[in-house]
């Protein structure tokens, strides 16, 4: 028995379509301590989301869970009953989306949308309208939206894309969580307001002593932010450091492409970024998945899939290169 | 400064759109010139105009005042009413590569068009012949991609086709509106290599749009920054993120996310960002970054600061700089 | 040249990609397998009716009264039944698909290509006055019910399916205006779009070669739906005897002339023809389903 948050081995998810399976997933290890902080980078189709999505069970129906685990505090989130996820999924886990404006009702206020959320907890239960409204000032507060009364009245295209995605972390906080899941949640905003979102997401996370599951491109929000970063490539986990380690010191070849690929504020040029893309899944490469693209690739890596090893204490990558014979 | 160097001169730029909210001052009276071969960076986050300032240069929009100069010809009209050898002489890149390109067309046709139009080839074979040269340059393999259609692309491909369609009639000005803001870091350096390759074989001269600071300092000669439709800010690159002077500029870097410590030090410490951009159909008065600015006083709200130059090829508009003097 | 050879040797692979990834869409949903059998059987029908039908001088004036009013499945002979003159149902059924498809495929003809052209031309000026003028008159159009319109030209001119026909079309053109303009002024904000402008493409070429393509799909799901309502504005038409006259076997007309006459000791003559049209009119609604699907996504 561990508390732990989420725990994840050996994931592997397809979707059905019409020229066969697209095997999404394949090999995904993910452990996120009791207050833990981790990132998730790895380039857009890697299969990021589709992992968020299986951990709260909102995949699309054409998915197939092919093989692996998914524990939440040690239940198995891939046999519970509607029920058992429905509470997961309302009073467990919350989840901040890449577009705010997709994740806010548009026809209802913010109050309404942000009292339909409170009164999921058992705290509130059987309170007054004017309790609700006061915890909902409290939670506008929280994530420093000025003048909460007004925001509270307020329909969704009235407020500002950086005021939206505060009352998505403010509903996605207003009740006790374990784990709060952010996909990209700056990646919408202006660059002066990801940094002060960032901020603030971590400023409540410290607070609360939440785990955080970070999912970004920018590689420098993700290094500002968390303690520990999984690279992900074509549905496999390649790579996981803890933070400082991985920016200096990556060991898979990917890792490498994609943060000499990140362009630098001190000028200096372009690296080659990385050839290719992100295979067809219908058809994906054999042995490891990235060899079509490596610069680094051994007659073994064609074949074999790379098992995933510690190299040292903390910092384990799934790479031939790093095999010892 | 020869008067034939500059290949594009924006002279009092002014685009007022009228909404049913009142008239959005998209851009409100700027002036920049691009010279011959050179990348002139604009900068500024979403709503600063920036985008508006590209398509006027494109004619996509008529200037509601002020001057397009392309080769000291006035151009300062609809594209439809340009003389062809100027459309021949222009081209643009845009953001979003899933809506630049047909979706019902094969790239091909899609590469093939401005050939057609401006009488660049006689007949078919011709035709598949430059295009497939156009795809090589842009390192596209023609036999894979040749007759496929956009849908099939990933990001970074189909930007390329639109980089082939865009140099298909040896312009030698192109604007490029956030060309790589919507592909992976991996891809972007890539395209990057690519515009940097073109714009030497061919003498190209780019109008390079960007809110990304860090791509920004890698690829631009001279920087200019957009602030709510006003240019507050413009330098040499190096200038520019070595000695930024207005706030704003101060404010946008130190919010860029990084990942080195060379980086970091890099980043003006004295401006936290704070506020969000105030709405563009009532600009504040004087200044429009007063509200934001943490050094603002009585002057910056009452009157509109002027261009000073403080070093050679560094202007910037802030009353700080103009006490100082 | 051996390159170039080499381009025209795999131009067909993406194309058969494409119909590949189309049909598996389309046939996702077993209804819209189910539209397309019933619809490409009512099409069969109504092509080879002449030739296939068991009495084919059963479509005129034609009377036979000894053998009047045989009830359904008794007379090996007319499974259907027959009529007050004698004639099969079955017959004088299926030459009512041929009235029915004819009068579908002509007025759909007749309204398909001026209510695109019309609704590009308005999508593509959006918000000038071309705009304005092309899309108030498909509007004063559209004001007018469909079927009162109809009623009041077939009273006016000479009641007969060709009136009716016309009718129909002079209605039906501005739903057609109004998909087209929605679609393609929604197309016409698209960066491509934009960078034709700018590259020095010609208005013409701009409207046909890159906004049209992208208009088909939707159009031809309403087409394909159309066929069922075009054959129910008809069949309504002729029911209160304002399109095809008898003895013409055509659906509506049979239904109408017979019910009043004969329902319902002798209900077969008027339910089958009205099945008929039911079929029909459910083939091409799931078809249209069907061509939708393949169009989304």
């Amino acid at each position: 028995m561990t508390d732990r948050p989420i725990e994840i081995k050996d994931l592997h998810v397809g979707y059905k379509t019409y020229r066969g399976t697209s095997k999404v997933l394949n090999g995904v290890h993910l452990t996120v301590d009791v207050g833990e902080k981790i990132g998730i980078i790895g380039e857009s189709g890697c299969g990021k989301t589709t992992t968020m999505k299986t951990i709260l069970q909102i995949l699309p129906t054409n998915a197939v869970i092919q093989e692996g685990e998914v524990h939440f505090r040690s239940k198995d989130v891939l046999r519970m009953s509607k029920n058992e996820l429905n509470e997961l999924r309302r009073k467990h886990m919350a989840m901040i989306f890449q577009d705010p404006t997709a994740a806010l009702n548009p026809v209802f206020k913010i109050e309404t949308q942000l009292i339909d959320i409170i009164k999921s907890s058992e705290e509130y239960e059987g309170k007054k309208k004017e309790d609700f409204r006061a915890k909902c000032i409290r939670l506008l507060k929280e994530v420093a939206l000025p003048d909460p009364e007004r925001v509270l009245d307020s329909y969704p295209f009235q407020l500002s894309g950086g005021m939206r995605q505060r009352v998505c972390i403010a509903m996605a906080l207003a009740t006790p969580r374990y784990l709060l899941i952010a996909d990209e949640p700056t990646t919408n905003l202006d660059v002066t307001i990801q940094d002060q979102v960032l901020l603030l997401i971590e400023n409540i996370v410290e607070k609360r002593k939440l785990s955080v599951i970070l999912i970004s491109q920018a590689l420098g929000a993700v290094k500002g932010f968390v303690d520990k970063v999984y690279v992900m490539y074509a549905g496999s986990t390649v790579e996981v450091a803890e933070t400082k380690e991985l920016f200096s010191n990556p060991l898979h070849p990917y890792a490498r492409g994609l943060l000499e690929s990140t362009p630098k504020l001190t000028g200096g040029g372009f690296s080659e970024g990385i050839k290719g893309r992100v295979p067809d899944y219908i058809d994906p490469p054999s042995g490891c998945r990235f060899h079509p693209r490596c610069n680094q690739v051994l007659s073994r890596c064609e074949k074999e899939k790379p098992p995933f090893i510690d190299i040292v204490r903390n910092h384990g990558v799934a790479c031939w290169l790093y095999h010892k014979k | 400064m020869e008067e034939t160097e500059k290949i594009l001169v924006i002279e009092n730029l002014k685009k007022y759109f009228k909404t049913t909210f009142g008239t959005v001052k998209a851009v409100d009276d700027i002036s920049f010139d691009v010279r011959s071969g050179e990348t002139f960076g604009l900068v500024g986050e979403s709503g600063s105009g920036k985008s508006t300032t590209g398509y006027l240069t494109m004619g996509i929009y008529t200037p509601t005042a002020g001057r397009v100069l392309f080769k000291g010809q006035d151009v300062s009209i609809h594209a439809v009413k340009r003389p062809k050898h100027i459309k021949k002489d222009m081209s643009i890149v845009f953001q979003d590569p899933a809506s630049s390109l047909n979706p019902s067309k094969t790239i091909r046709d899609i590469v093939g068009l401005p050939l057609k139009i401006h009488g660049l080839v006689t007949n078919s074979s011709e035709l598949t012949e430059r295009v497939a040269q156009l795809l090589e340059t842009v390192e596209l393999p023609p036999e894979r991609f040749m007759h496929r259609r956009p849908g099939d692309l990933g990001g970074g491909e189909k930007q390329a086709t639109a980089i082939a369609r865009a140099i298909a009639t040896h312009p030698s000005f192109v604007v490029l509106d956030e060309p790589t803001s919507a592909l992976d870091v991996s891809i972007q350096a890539k395209i990057i290599k690519i515009l940097i390759k073109l714009q030497q074989e061919l003498k190209l001269s780019y109008l390079f749009i960007t809110h990304d600071l860090s791509l920004m300092r890698n690829v631009a000669s001279r920087v200019a920054i957009m602030y709510l439709a006003k240019i507050y800010e413009y330098a040499p690159a190096r200038l520019f993120f070595h000695n930024p002077l207005h706030p704003y500029t101060k404010m946008l870097l130190s919010s860029v996310p990084v990942l080195t410590d060379e980086e970091e030090a890099l980043k003006p410490k004295e401006v936290k960002s704070t506020g969000e951009v105030s709405s563009a159909i009532n600009p504040p008065p004087g200044c429009r970054f007063h509200p934001r600015c943490p050094f603002a006083s009585k002057i910056c709200k009452a009157k509109e600061p002027e261009f000073v130059l403080t070093e050679p090829g560094h202007y910037v508009a802030c009353h700080l700089n103009t006490k100082k003097r | 040249m051996e390159k170039i050879r080499l381009f025209k040797t795999i131009k067909q692979s993406p194309r058969w990609e494409y119909a590949k990834r189309m049909w598996y869409k389309f046939s996702r949903s077993p209804l819209s397998i189910a539209g397309l059998v019933i619809s490409a059987t009512c099409i069969f029908i109504g092509l080879f009716a002449p030739y296939i039908v068991p009495y084919p001088e059963h479509g005129g004036l034609f009377h036979n009264f000894e053998d009047r009013f045989i009830p359904p499945f008794q007379n090996s002979n007319y499974i259907l039944g027959t009529d007050y003159y004698g004639r099969d149902v079955l017959t004088r059924t299926m030459l009512g698909f041929q009235y029915s498809l004819m009068m579908a495929v002509t007025v759909l003809s007749l309204v398909v290509a001026p209510g695109v052209i019309l609704g590009l031309i308005a999508g593509y000026h959006k918000g000038t006055w071309v705009d304005t003028v092309i899309m108030r008159i498909s509007d004063v159009f559209i004001a007018v019910p469909p079927l009162v319109l109809a009623l009041g030209i077939c009273s006016v001119l000479e009641p007969n399916i060709f009136n009716a026909m016309m009718a129909v079309s002079l209605m039906w053109w501005p739903w057609y205006a109004r998909l087209t303009y929605n679609v393609s002024s929604a197309i016409r904000n698209e960066y491509f779009v934009q960078a034709a402008e700018v590259m020095g493409a010609s208005t013409l070429h701009i409207i046909f070669k890159e906004i049209l393509p992208n208009c088909l799909g939707p159009i031809l799901t309403k087409v394909t739906l159309d066929v069922g309502w075009v054959i129910l504005i008809g069949s309504a038409l002729s029911f209160v005897g304002l399109g095809a006259q008898p003895p013409t076997p055509d659906l509506g007309t049979m239904v109408a002339t017979n019910a009043e006459k004969y329902m319902p000791d002798f209900w077969w003559t008027s339910i089958f023809p009205a099945l008929g049209i039911v079929i029909i009119i459910l083939g091409f609604n799931l078809l249209g389903d069907g061509v939708r699907d393949m169009f989304t996504e």
